[in-house]
């Protein structure tokens, strides 16, 4: 080392002594990463992208027409011949939501 | 980086655990310390610029003050720096022996920041701006408690009144 200062003559004594030595020495080389460590940012960026794609489109779908029928209304099932007049949906705000069937959409609206 | 860490822990191994013991007294813990602080500086995504070698033994002194923090006073300490000392072959030399003894015994009762400054001078071969860097002290404080440190351990061997 070239900027060791002058040494004491009780330094080499002090470094011969049997000073209490580690035995569970750091283990530098076990750190080194596995493939998958990494890729692992990779990973997470392109599936943090692909809900966040997933999630606009299914909310831009919601806003506009709804995809998803996830019930039917309970009177619907106790007339068999009529249709659904209520339908429950994943709203725009990711809440489940009773919708009206709009008359003039339903089938029964329309037969004269 | 991982290789430069390596051929520091390589050169001053006995040094950097020691620091660490000296701050704990608990050889358990020191080696926690240790662990902790090579994981640290091998988990970072930008080297430590400068002085790399005062920077390692900085982080494995806090991590050491982080173990001991945690440990309380709770637990077992080891009285010694030292290995347990064997039993002198019948060809030993007495005098060596008992010179080396006394040296010990010195060490272990020193104040902690003369202590630590023995280790990382004579046993880390350090400067003594290092030294002031890593303990968070001015380089005149270090060289101070240093000299108070030799005068001591010069005393418990008999070379001064």
């Amino acid at each position: 080392m070239t900027d060791r200062e002058p040494q004491d003559l009780l330094e080499p004594l002090i470094a011969e002594l049997p000073w209490r030595a580690n035995r569970r020495p750091p283990q530098l080389q076990a750190h080194d990463p596995t493939p998958i460590a990494r890729i692992a940012p990779w990973l997470t960026a392109v599936a943090a992208s692909f809900l966040v794609l997933v999630g606009v489109h299914l909310s831009a779908d919601h806003r506009q027409e709804p995809a998803v029928v996830l019930a039917e209304q309970a009177s619907a099932r106790s007339q068999p011949d009529d249709l659904p007049r209520y339908v429950l949906l994943v709203s725009a705000d990711g809440r489940l939501r009773l919708y009206p069937v709009p008359e003039d959409t339903h089938p029964k609206s329309a037969t004269p | 980086m991982r290789d430069l860490l390596d051929d520091i822990y390589r050169e001053h191994q006995q040094a950097l655990f020691s620091l660490a013991l000296s701050v704990t007294r608990h050889p358990a813990s020191a080696e926690d310390a240790g662990q902790a602080a090579f994981t640290r500086l091998l988990g970072r995504r930008t080297p430590p610029t400068g002085d790399v070698r005062a920077y390692v033994f900085a982080s494995v002194r806090n991590a050491a003050i982080d173990q001991q923090r945690r440990r309380g006073r709770d637990g077992k300490t080891c009285a010694s720096m030292f290995e347990p000392a064997e039993s002198s072959p019948p060809d030993a030399d007495v005098l060596a022996d008992e010179q080396q003894r006394r040296l010990r015994d010195a060490i272990d009762q020193l104040p902690a920041p003369q202590r630590e400054a023995v280790i990382l001078k004579a046993l880390g071969g350090l400067s003594h701006e290092q030294v002031a860097r890593i303990t968070g002290q001015s380089p005149n404080t270090v060289a101070s408690r240093y000299r108070r440190a030799l005068e001591k351990l010069r005393g418990a061997l008999g070379d001064e009144p």
